[in-house]
């Protein structure tokens, strides 16, 4: 008996720790996240050591970044600027997990088989969201976080611990055997200060009722401050500027999608952000309403003199790719945004490759990238974007006319474009 | 004791992540209000570069004058308005250049321009004088205009040649127009003429790009043309 209490306050022990790192590793994915809310761009604390400062922006960094930026990184973003992260309510589980390991460590004479399985099942709770977060990590973002996998080491520590001391809790002896043998043995329990108490709890075992309650207000409550305390947006809920003309005087915007309400996105087929930027609007169930037209917009010096440098080299050459079969320019944008990096590389290593890249993907453009006609057309769209006086980046996205602001491209793209697009509906009702 | 210690671990883990996360948001509601603030007082840090045509280094304060100069007072301004073109006389006058010193202009524009010749006598452009003209008029880039300066040869009569040398340019804008479906066409599209009477242009030209035999060249052939360019310059 004395053995199974201490095994249990051992794994009591263990749990605690597992709570209060996952904890840690939860409240620093918030603090990372809630950072953003003064719509601003900022480091990660990416790193297995809690508070550590941000590393370089290795491999691991990136994932940190590509896990906060994705929309999976919080739920209702629509109702809420950037969405409520989804490690907010993790802190609060592991805050509850942390105070079922004390009352475990207490309370460990006490424990019966169902006191350990619904420990079990309580560190259920993380290890189900962990996995569900992980299989969305490796099948869709390709990536993971520190953070994050600090978080599912951490529940699956805890979730052991309390499997341990379920297994050790699950032979109970009797009431009063147990009595006997707990004060036989001289345990501290039955000869402290409360031999009473502790021989009334092993008699009657400890309620886990109060659990439930506590385990939803430890959950609910970080999620109401959170919410409670949210910035006001309304201010940038009419963009930020308006495009001069939507007119397409020079024939140069490529249809990227049919929907009701007008929009135009300024981008470049080998930009990481407008990859992005397709993703997360996909993500968004928004991009139906809109009917997108594209400017192509390379920043890439062999075309573009608005950039000193080639910041995406092959970028014309892609550009000029689209526009020479603008209804077949969908296809070669996917296919652009699939092989970025090795289109890229390839063009740094020589100049002309990725043209080489696209006729070899599309022989139907044999002749037509670097040809006059289309290195006009090209030439035409970017000065659509200088007669308006566009800012130099991608991507931009203007909804009937009004910009997107650029913060809201990412955390808060669901929230700012569902009201644009709501804005222009109602602008074109009679 | 032990059911203060659970009660006590309750309200922390009550309080404790709803007071961090409360800070959290609030710090950065704080800095928004505060950037919002510096924005509206103008003490923002800049943004990104603003789209706009190119300018580049060889476009001088003097080369800005004589180009507007230029551009307005041989109808290149105007929106494609009423007469188009300068005649020698004109050109000569509002460049208050000599010839050399006009020619000189372009010397940096050397990547970005061409020598359309043609034979004696004539304004019809043949396949290479088209191609150069594709290659160079495709490649506009930012710049805001193209010049296209016709000259003729001193051989036969001035004003002969004067009309050929219009005839001649003409000939680059008609092209243009039927090549190219571009609505700025009569914004950016400049032509003098200048005949045999001014800026005749020197072998040094014949290192540039040029239509027809690229083996020969000498002076009553380099003249026999249009002198073509893109110019960076934003006025």
């Amino acid at each position: 008996m004395r053995t199974r209490i201490w095994i249990a306050r051992g794994c009591a022990a263990v749990m605690l720790l597992a709570a209060l790192a996952g904890a840690t590793f939860a409240g620093t994915s918030t603090a990372d996240f809630a950072r953003h809310l003064d719509r601003d761009v900022h480091d990660l604390h990416c790193s297995l050591v809690p508070g550590a400062a941000a590393p370089p922006a290795d491999a691991e960094h990136t994932g940190c970044r590509v896990a906060l930026m994705s929309p999976y990184s919080s739920v209702q973003r629509d109702r809420y600027w950037g969405g409520v992260p989804v490690a907010l309510p993790g802190l609060g589980t592991f805050a509850f997990l942390a105070v079922w390991a004390v009352f475990a460590a207490v309370r460990a004479g006490g424990f019966r088989l169902r006191h350990g399985v619904l420990g079990v099942l309580w560190w259920l709770l993380p290890v189900g969201a962990s996995i569900y977060m992980g299989r969305l990590a490796y099948t869709e973002l390709h990536a993971f976080c520190r953070l994050c996998v600090g978080i599912y080491a951490s529940s699956a520590v805890g979730l052991v611990s309390a499997l341990v001391m379920a297994f050790a809790t699950r032979r109970s002896p009797g009431a009063a055997a147990a009595v006997r043998a707990h004060l036989a043995a001289g345990d501290d329990e039955a000869a402290g200060d409360e031999p009473e108490a502790t021989a009334a709890q092993i008699v009657a075992p400890p309620s886990v009722w109060w659990s439930f309650p506590v385990a939803a207000l430890t959950v609910a409550a970080p999620v109401a401050a959170y919410v409670g305390s949210l910035p006001d947006m309304s201010e940038y809920e009419g963009g930020c500027g308006t495009l001069a003309s939507i007119d397409d005087e020079y024939d140069v915007l490529i249809p990227l999608s049919e929907g009701p309400v007008d929009a135009i996105e300024v981008m470049d087929p080998l930009c990481a952000a407008c990859r992005a930027f397709e993703e997360r609007l996909d993500a968004s169930g928004l991009g139906g309403e809109l009917g997108r037209r594209g400017l192509l917009f390379p920043l890439d010096s062999e075309c573009n003199w608005m950039v000193r440098s080639s910041v995406h080299p092959g970028a014309c050459a892609v550009s000029e790719a689209m526009l020479c079969e603008p209804a077949r320019a969908g296809e070669v944008l996917r296919w652009a945004f699939e092989n970025q990096e090795s289109i890229m590389e390839a063009e740094r290593a020589r100049a002309g490759a990725a043209a080489e890249l696209a006729t070899t993907r599309f022989p139907y453009l044999r002749g037509c990238i670097g040809g006059v006609e289309v290195r006009s057309e090209l030439h035409r769209g970017l000065r659509w974007a200088v007669r308006r006086e566009l800012p130099v980046m991608t991507p931009q996205l203007f909804v009937a006319g009004r910009k997107l602001c650029n913060e809201d491209t990412d955390l808060g793209l669901e929230y700012m474009l569902r009201r644009l697009i709501a804005s222009a509906r109602s602008e074109a009702a009679p | 004791m032990k059911s203060a210690i659970i009660a006590i671990a309750a309200v922390l883990a009550l309080w404790a992540p709803s007071a961090l996360v409360t800070g959290w948001v609030e710090q950065a509601g704080t800095r928004l209000a505060e950037r919002e603030a510096a924005e509206a007082a103008g003490e923002a840090p800049p943004t990104s570069a603003v789209a706009a045509v190119s300018n580049e280094e060889y476009c001088t304060p003097q080369l800005k004058v004589i180009l507007r100069r230029v551009l307005q007072s041989c109808g290149l301004a105007q929106g494609g308005g009423g007469e188009r073109g300068c005649q020698p006389a004109t050109a000569a006058q509002v460049a208050a250049l000599s010839g050399g010193d006009f020619n000189a202009l372009f010397l940096p524009m050397a990547e970005r321009a061409g020598v359309v010749q043609f034979d004696a006598s004539s304004a019809e452009l043949d396949a290479s004088d088209r191609a150069l003209i594709d290659r160079i008029f495709s490649d506009q880039q930012g710049a805001s205009y193209f010049f296209v300066v016709a000259r003729a040869s001193p051989d036969g009569r001035a004003e002969m040649n004067a009309e050929l040398s219009e005839a001649r340019a003409a000939a680059v804008l008609t092209y243009l127009r039927e090549r190219y479906d571009d609505p700025d066409l009569d914004r950016e599209v400049g032509l003098l003429w200048l005949g045999e009477e001014f800026a005749q242009l020197d072998t040094e030209f014949c290192s540039w790009q040029r239509s027809g035999d690229a083996a020969t060249c000498d002076p009553a052939e380099l003249n026999r043309s249009a002198f073509l360019t893109w110019v960076d310059c934003s006025l």
